[in-house]
This record gives C-alpha cells, sequence and structure tokens, in this order.
C-alpha cells in the first residue's frame, strides 16, 4: 500500500511535468496543445489525490500523513530525476 | 502579489540566508548523518557484539548494578534493543549528608556510568562518543557552553525559517519551475538545484525547521509559561509529571527481577519499553519506573509507569497529556524521527540530504551570482571574497573533519585517555587545516582538492574495516548485520560521490558575463530578485 | 549639490532604511513575538499549561512572520512603529491579565 501510493505520487508527478513545454518538447518532440496540456495536468492532480488513500490505509489516520508526505516527496525526487535525466529519445536537444 | 513585496522578501531570503548559513550546513550535515546515530554508536564501537537478548542485558544490568551500586539513589537502565550497543546503565549516588543534592544531569561522569554488553557482561569498548557526537553537536556545537550553542542554534533555526517562507514567497512560479534543471547555464544552473533540493523536500524543510525550534522552545520563548507561573516547576510538573516521591525508609527489601517488571509494562503498554529507572533500589521503598519507547509512537513524550520495586506492584500510571502538550511532544517526535523504521529512516536522511544541499547550493549562488556582477573580477570586494573563502572552509573542510573523525575513530589507541575527546579534536584540526588552506590558498584549486580528501579518505574506511577488523561490510552483511554493513556501503557511496564532485568541481569555469559599469551597478536602488 | 551627492545620499538612506529594518526584524519581532506569547497565554482559557504550551507554539510562527513584515513594510520606520504598537497592545493586555487574576 506505501509503494501504492508512492508510485501514484511519481505518476502524478510526472504527468504534471510532462505538462509544463520544456519537458513535453523533450520527451515528445513537438509543443504542448491546450487540450493536451489540461489533460496532463488532470491526470496529475488525480494521481497526487489518489496517492492520499493507500498511505492512510497502510498507516492509519496519524502515520498515514506522513508516511504521504514521505511518498509525494520521494515521488517529485524520482520525477524530477527521470524527467531532467534520463537521455532523450530524438534529437531535440 | 505586487513587485514590491516579492523583491523585499527576496532580499531578506539572501541575508537571513547567507548570515548564519554555514551554521545551518553544520547543523544540517551532523542532524543528518544524526538519524543513524544508533548505526553509528555500534559501527564507532566495532568491538562490541550484536545485541540479540534484550532480556539478558537487563539482567546483566541489575546484576551489575547491585554488586557495584546497591546503596545508589538511583539507577537509570536504558533497554537495549537490537540496534543498540547494549544499555549504558548509569547510577546516581546518595548525596553525602549535608551535601545539596545534585542536579540530574550527571551525564558526563565516567565513574558512575558502564555498558553492558550483549551477553550481559560489563563491556569496555574504544571511548568513543560514537554516533551521540553528531546528535549533540547538531544543537550543542562544540567548545562552547552549551546554552550559547543553543541560542546561536536557535537564532539560526529561526532565520532558517524565514528564509524558507520568504523563499516560498518570493519565488514568482514555483509550481511552472518546479520541474526546471537548466545545466551548464552558470548562475542559472546553481538557482535550479537551489531551487529543487528546496521545492522537492519542501514539506521537510518546513517541518524540520519548525520543529527544530520547537525542541527549543522552553530556552527560546520561555515567556508563555512565566506569563502565567511564578515558578517554572509548576508547570514542568503538570507538563512531565511523575509519581509521587517516597522517603527512603532504611529497612533493606530485595528489589524483584527488572525483567518482570519490563515484561509486565511492555504488556499493558502494549509497545516496547525505553528506560527504566530504579529509585532506592534494596530498600523498602524502592520504586521502579517504566517508560514506553519513543520508536512506538510519534509523541516525544512518552507514557510511564512506576511500580512498586519489591513488590512489583503498580502504583501509578502518567496521565494523558493535554492536546498541546501531546502537539509539542508530535511535533519534537517528528523532528527526531524515533518513530521511523528503516525506510522512514532513510527518507529522512534523504531529505537532510537534500536540505544540506539546498544549503550549501544557496550559500554558493551567491558568490556565483555577485562573480557576474563584478566590476572587476580579478579584484572582488572584501565581503565577496570573504564568502566565497568561507565557503570553501566551511562547506570543504567540514565534511573532511568528519571523515578524519572516522579515521581516528579507528586509529587512535584504546589506552589513550581523553580518547573520545581526542577523536573529535581530530575532525577540528583536520577541519581548521582544511580552513586556513581555503584562507589561503585560490578557491578554485581548494575546493576539489578537499572534496578529494575527503573521498578518497571515506573510500578508505570500510577497506580498513575489511583488512583490519573482523567486522567489515561484506562480514557483516552476510551475518545479517545490515546497520554495520549498510553504514559500510553509505560510506563509500559517500567517498566515490565526493571523488566525483571533485573531478567536475575541477572543471568547473565559472563564466563572468560582460562586466556592468560601475555606475549602474552602484545606484541601482531595486532589491535583487531572487526568481526571475 | 552634484549627482555624485546625491547618490551618496541615496546609498545612505537606503543603508539607514535596512538598518532599522534589522532592528525591527531581529530584537524587535522577538520581543513583539514573546509579548504576544504572553498574551495569548492570558487569554487562552482551560489549563495553564496548555495555554502556554500552545501560545510558545503559536509565537514562535509569529515571530518569523514578524521578521518578514519587517522587510515587507514600507519603509523601515513603518515596520518598526508598527511591530512596537503590537507588542504594546500585547503587553498591556498581559499587564492587565495578571494584575487581575494573577499567576500560579
Amino acid at each position: 500500500m506505501s509503494i501504492v501510493s508512492f508510485l501514484l505520487a511519481m505518476a502524478g508527478f510526472v504527468l504534471l511535468g510532462l505538462a509544463t513545454d520544456t519537458h513535453h518538447r523533450r520527451r515528445f518532440g513537438y509543443s504542448l496543445q491546450g487540450r493536451r496540456c489540461t489533460m496532463l495536468r488532470m491526470g496529475g492532480w488525480l494521481a497526487l489525490v489518489a496517492s492520499v488513500a493507500p498511505a492512510i490505509l497502510a498507516r492509519g489516520w496519524i502515520f498515514g500523513p506522513i508516511l504521504w508526505v514521505g511518498a509525494i516527496m520521494a515521488g517529485a525526487g524520482v520525477a524530477f530525476l527521470t524527467l531532467n535525466l534520463l537521455p532523450m529519445r530524438g534529437t531535440l536537444p | 502579489m505586487s513587485k514590491g513585496f516579492r523583491q523585499s522578501q527576496a532580499f531578506l531570503h539572501t541575508w537571513s540566508g547567507l548570515l548564519l548559513g554555514w551554521i545551518l550546513f553544520l547543523v544540517f550535515v551532523a542532524g543528518t548523518i544524526a538519524f543513524w546515530r544508533e548505526g553509528l554508536n555500534r559501527w564507532m564501537r566495532p568491538e562490541i557484539a550484536r545485541v540479540e537478548q534484550p532480556m539478558r542485558v537487563l539482567a546483566g544490568s541489575q546484576a551489575f548494578l547491585a554488586s557495584k551500586a546497591p546503596d545508589a539513589k538511583s539507577w537509570i537502565i536504558p533497554v537495549a534493543t537490537e540496534r543498540s550497543t547494549g544499555a549504558q546503565v548509569f547510577w546516581v549516588p546518595q548525596p553525602k549528608p549535608g551535601e545539596e543534592r545534585g542536579r540530574r544531569g550527571r551525564r558526563g561522569r565516567s565513574d558512575t556510568q558502564a555498558l553492558i554488553g550483549a551477553d550481559g557482561q560489563v563491556a569496555q569498548p574504544r571511548e568513543t562518543r560514537g554516533g551521540e557526537f553528531f546528535y549533540r553537536f547538531h544543537f550543542d556545537l562544540h567548545y562552547m557552553p552549551v546554552i550559547w550553542a543553543r541560542w546561536l542554534v536557535g537564532f539560526a533555526t529561526m532565520m532558517m525559517l524565514v528564509a524558507i517562507v520568504s523563499g516560498i514567497v518570493t519565488h514568482k512560479k514555483i509550481f511552472k519551475d518546479f520541474f526546471t534543471l537548466r545545466r551548464a547555464k552558470g548562475q542559472r544552473s546553481w538557482l535550479d538545484g537551489h531551487n529543487a533540493t528546496a521545492a522537492l523536500a519542501l514539506p521537510f524543510h518546513l517541518m524540520i525547521t519548525y520543529t527544530g525550534l520547537v525542541t527549543l522552545m522552553a530556552l527560546l520563548m520561555p515567556w508563555a509559561v512565566v506569563a502565567n507561573y511564578t515558578d517554572e516547576r509548576t508547570v514542568f510538573a503538570t507538563l512531565f509529571p511523575t509519581a509521587s516521591v517516597v522517603e527512603r525508609t532504611g529497612r533493606p527489601a530485595p528489589l524483584i527481577d527488572l525483567r518482570l517488571i519490563a515484561a509486565h509494562a511492555e504488556r499493558r503498554l502494549g509497545a516496547p519499553a525505553s528506560f527504566i529507572e530504579v529509585s532506592d533500589p534494596g530498600d523498602a521503598a524502592a520504586r521502579v519506573s517504566v517508560s514506553q519507547s519513543a520508536s512506538s509512537m510519534l509523541s516525544s513524550r512518552t507514557p510511564r509507569l512506576t511500580y512498586d520495586g519489591v513488590t512489583g506492584r503498580l502504583v501509578w500510571q502518567s496521565p494523558p497529556p493535554g492536546a498541546a502538550a501531546e502537539t509539542a511532544g508530535a511535533m519534537i517526535g517528528l523532528h527526531a524521527g524515533r518513530f521511523a523504521g528503516n525506510g522512514g529512516r532513510w527518507l529522512y536522511f534523504l531529505c537532510g540530504i537534500a536540505g544540506t544541499l539546498m544549503i550549501a547550493s544557496g550559500l554558493v549562488l551567491w558568490t556565483v551570482k555577485r562573480r557576474e556582477r563584478l566590476t572587476d573580477p580579478a579584484r572582488p570586494h572584501f565581503g565577496f571574497r570573504f564568502v566565497e573563502r568561507l565557503n570553501v572552509a566551511v562547506i570543504g573542510g567540514f565534511p573532511l573533519g568528519i571523515a578524519c573523525f572516522f579515521w581516528a575513530n579507528r586509529l587512535l589507541p584504546a589506552t589513550l585517555r581523553g580518547r573520545a575527546d581526542w577523536e573529535i579534536h581530530a575532525l577540528f584540526i583536520a577541519w581548521a587545516a582544511a580552513a586556513l588552506t581555503a584562507f589561503v590558498v585560490r578557491p578554485a584549486r581548494v575546493w576539489p582538492s578537499l572534496f578529494a580528501a575527503t573521498g578518497w579518505l571515506l573510500v578508505a574506511l570500510p577497506a580498513y574495516d575489511i583488512v583490519a577488523t573482523d567486522h567489515g561490510m561484506f562480514t557483516s552483511l552476510a551475518i545479517g548485520d545490515l546497520m554495520i554493513g549498510g553504514i559500510g556501503a553509505t560510506i563509500v557511496v559517500f567517498g566515490i560521490g565526493f571523488i566525483l564532485l571533485a573531478r567536475r568541481v575541477a572543471r568547473y569555469q565559472p563564466n563572468p558575463k560582460r562586466v556592468r559599469k560601475a555606475a549602474a551597478a552602484a545606484t541601482s536602488a531595486t532589491m535583487l530578485e531572487v526568481a526571475e | 549639490m552634484t549627482a555624485g551627492d546625491a547618490h551618496a545620499r541615496a546609498r545612505w538612506a537606503r543603508r539607514g532604511d535596512i538598518a532599522l529594518r534589522v532592528v525591527a526584524a531581529v530584537p524587535l519581532a522577538y520581543a513583539t513575538a514573546s509579548l504576544w506569547a504572553m498574551a495569548i497565554a492570558r487569554l487562552l482559557p482551560g489549563d495553564r499549561a496548555e495555554a502556554s504550551v500552545t501560545a510558545a507554539l503559536i509565537a514562535l510562527v509569529l515571530c518569523a512572520f514578524a521578521a518578514m513584515w519587517a522587510f515587507a513594510a514600507r519603509s523601515g520606520w513603518r515596520a518598526i512603529w508598527t511591530l512596537v504598537a503590537a507588542a504594546g497592545i500585547a503587553a498591556m493586555t498581559t499587564w492587565v491579565s495578571i494584575d487581575a487574576t494573577g499567576r500560579l
């Protein structure tokens, strides 16, 4: 359950990251359009919100929120490193 | 948010971060390492066997104290766990008639304490402060009265809280910039690094800083108590209740087997015990108090049970604390992270590293930004030179000192008098040498040298352990001692990290932008923008 | 007055303003927060130990905010007199309260 929380948080941040122009261009090769941007953002926030429940389920109402904060920090960190350090497919710098 | 407000907070952020940033760096490095203090207590005493039967240690502690200090005023026995070196017991002798009642802080005295090892016998490991040094250092510092140190650290912590909140307020596009990492772009790269380490672990940074203030609250903000109480002892009795004191009767009576009491207490508390305090052992009025372990709950203020020391009857249990006291306790518990299992400790450790990098990158960012605005790069003003050199001295020198501290722990002879103090002197001597070099030699040469020296010293440590002791990394992992093996592995990783950092720094070319006109720089009345 | 003189005066005026803000942000912010710790500790109902702990927890935050205010205020003088006024209100409240019901 804690892993689920972490994975959802990470997915959420990856989606939010892809919703920014720089990273979208890097991964997909073209600039972000309105609708796609909205979808990515919504998906990202949804995943972040969804990551709360598994954390509470895993550890209860006192340690659950603490675990959740840990999961989002870890998820954000991994997403950040992946988005920035994973080598690019394609030719764009 | 108006431009003026953001600019004012940008200015505040820079200076409240910079002025005591070096102290904060030390606090963060030591505090982050201190999350592993129990492991380090063991790692720095390799001759100590791992505890496997806590009750055996407890029985041994009782037997030892009964023979060594049968008429003591009190015995304090920590309950050993598999993480601890054993039980570091200490006792308070009876005050001699006419002698003033001694204060409870007798911790430093070596003639009233002993380490009971895994086999229940007195253990004589090399004299060292172990991981406790890092824990104490991060609020007591060293070579100064602890009250001064705590005021200094408390003040720096408040400045850090101001720096964090003003940093959030001033960062215009904190969500848009969240994932930005521009590389090889000079000042912007440093800014991105500083922002990333700050924003990604922001909840941790806010928490650790504010809760740090809470741990020092009694010193820093005693006025709330002063407003309601004329005597602070009254409020302490309310916040930290204990069973009523019974007078020593003078009639001897055998002390009950403490293992029975520990077992009963743990059953009743539903959690492990951490401390056992026996008052007037061997007397008919003996009392045994058992405190619940802080690792089992969030609040640091754990419940206590008090038993009759002869019959084993429960006579008192601590009342549940009020909401505010519980909140403060939870905050201290969050800061210390004792509730966290191994996974949680790793998270705390990584966040602490992020915080350390945030501070270090902030300190360096200040010089990188100023270098680009220097009117004459060959002759920078005093402030710039001082900050740059101090950065090298602290960020480069302190880790080197720590590496030397670990080496001193390995190499200093066991018979050396004051050995524990000399390990610490070794840290400061190495650091002082590094600092001196930082102020005498060009930073461009000292940075990589210090990082490389630290890296090689750290990498060599576990290698030495493998060769010269029988508690090397691989042996420990093989027998399932993950803590010792893990510490060895972590030290290697850090060593490699410092070596790679040294190489990267050696290649670094600061690229000062075109030199601005002196007049333009001088008349700029606007405060500096942190975020663009 | 030459342009150079005008520059120099502006620089010293700015330094003076910053100096005032530092006075506001450090000793004055701490004093104001401490006095509010006392006032809140007096005003909160219920157990006295609880009230004191709550007040202290709040005051730590107030101190940080007061320091931020010291730099956000329109001028150094404004920062000082607003914090002094806030401190004064807290001090009077505390004094009146202690005068009325005393301390434990």
